[in-house]
């Protein structure tokens, strides 16, 4: 039986070194598709998914298991990523804004996934999302979350979490039913 | 979450799995392993001790460290209290120099007192020869002279010999004050007994100096280092004491005592004495009256 995250994170908080190891190597893939997606730049994520690493290695001697590691992590992650858009002057759509969806954005997945199948239209159709949305599914997706996870990962309440995973889905579901 | 969820699910992960590069997985557990040494290193970079403190050990530290203060606070106090002995080391050394100038002032006091006793017995002549001036001049061949008259003129002849000016004394005496320093303490012994001792007579026991009756604690050798010297310079005291005399004296005064020996008769004496005075006082022009007095009459 595998230690819980929680477990070898404290266990690298003592000094075992090797607890991170095991850590990275269970969260590398999913966070670094979770930043990847996120920012959708490559060479930007890597260099965000380090920096999310780096904090993390910084704050062991700080952590304390209130929560499931995932929701430590990628909460780190999503703070760091709020900080990447304010600097670039975006700014992530909040979250009671992002419920609604826009009313005559350019966002038409019928539009942007037509003429196109399979794979490729459900992939333009997650880059199309409101970021707000997509890291809610990516956080579903990589993570594993729950509303209540993802709602506390990203600050938000539950409801606006749970609408905002609603819509996500929503909008992949109808890109998928075209296929 | 519903089926239609899970098939969302499904597609989303036949999207490629990213990774990230295998670079950046180095670089971050480099990271990690780096930052976990650097929270060990001080907790291991401290050396064990090579025996555990306990019990009574753990005052050897403290304890060793009460010793050497204690030492040195005694080595600074003992050598605080030995460095009077070396001041007493350096005095003793000195004691040569403030011997000769005590000896200086001696010799001066000396020199002072016999000129007043010259004077006193001066005088008691000069009275005695008021005196017994008719009764000399009643007997023309010259009669031994009165004994008060002789004892006072031996005692005159006594103090008049040829010396040197006073100012002569008192460099050998200041020379002597120089060279003293330099002098090593196991030479006056040496030159105390080379020295003859003066006649109990001429002068009397000189008093302890102030300095040796200031300094009780003085060593032996001090002392007796003192007293050589003293003995050295009371040798020379009495001569030097007729060169004081003779040198305080003036022109007229020293005349007159060579125009009294000439008349006593003493002629080689008053020779002797004239001479000294002409070479003492070279540019002298004696007067003619006194000349006929004092230099030796013509044989006729």
């Amino acid at each position: 039986m595998e230690a819980a995250d929680e477990q070898l994170m404290l266990s690298y908080r003592e000094g075992g070194a090797a607890a991170f190891d095991e850590l990275y190597r269970r969260h590398k893939g999913g966070l670094f598709r979770f930043v990847l997606r996120s920012v959708r730049e490559r060479a930007l994520s890597e260099e965000l998914f380090q920096e999310i690493w780096m904090r993390v290695i910084e704050a062991r001697e700080h952590y304390e298991p209130q929560a499931k590691f995932t929701t430590w992590l990628y909460t780190i992650a999503h703070n760091r990523i709020v900080d990447h858009w304010r600097k670039k002057g975006l700014q992530l759509v909040s979250l009671d804004d992002a419920v609604d969806p826009p009313a005559s954005s350019s966002f038409d997945p019928e539009k942007i996934l037509q003429g196109k199948q399979g794979l490729a239209r459900f992939a333009r159709a997650l880059e199309a999302l409101p970021p707000a949305q997509r890291e809610a599914f990516l956080l579903h997706e990589e993570a594993g979350m729950s509303v209540a996870e993802i709602a506390r990962a990203t600050g938000a309440n539950e409801e606006a979490a749970k609408s905002l995973l609603r819509y996500a889905l929503s909008k992949l579901k109808e890109a998928m039913g075209d296929d | 979450m519903t089926e239609r969820d899970d098939a969302v699910s499904r597609r989303y992960r036949e999207l490629p799995a990213e990774e990230p590069p295998r670079a950046l997985d180095e670089a971050i557990l480099a990271a990690s392993r780096r930052a976990h040494a650097a929270t060990r290193r001080p907790a291991e970079a401290r050396p064990a001790p090579l025996v555990a403190p306990a019990g009574r050990q753990r005052w050897y530290v403290p304890l060793a460290a009460a010793a050497v203060i204690v030492l040195a606070v005694g080595l600074t106090l003992r050598v605080q209290l030995e460095n009077p002995a070396d001041n007493n080391v350096a005095r003793v050394e000195e004691m040569p120099a403030k011997a000769l100038k005590d000896q200086a002032r001696i010799v001066e006091e000396d020199a002072s007192r016999r000129k007043l006793e010259g004077e006193a017995r001066e005088k008691a002549r000069q009275d005695v020869l008021t005196a017994k001036e008719p009764a000399r001049e009643r007997s023309q061949s010259g009669p031994a002279p009165f004994p008060a008259e002789q004892g006072a003129r031996a005692a005159a002849v006594a103090t008049a010999p040829a010396a040197p000016a006073p100012q002569a004394d008192t460099r050998m005496a200041e020379s002597m004050m120089q060279r003293a320093p330099a002098a090593s303490a196991p030479e006056a012994p040496v030159v105390a007994a080379a020295a003859p001792p003066p006649p109990p007579a001429a002068r009397p026991a000189p008093a302890p100096l102030a300095s040796e009756m200031r300094a009780p604690g003085r060593s032996d050798d001090a002392l007796g280092r003192d007293r050589a010297e003293r003995q050295v310079a009371s040798a020379s005291a009495g001569a030097t004491a007729k060169r004081l005399q003779e040198a305080d004296e003036t022109p007229e005064k020293a005349l007159e005592r060579i125009a009294e020996l000439r008349k006593a008769g003493k002629h080689d004496e008053a020779d002797k004495a004239l001479a000294e005075f002409r070479k003492r006082l070279p540019d002298y022009k004696i007067p003619e009256a006194t000349r006929e007095r004092v230099e030796r009459p013509l044989a006729r």
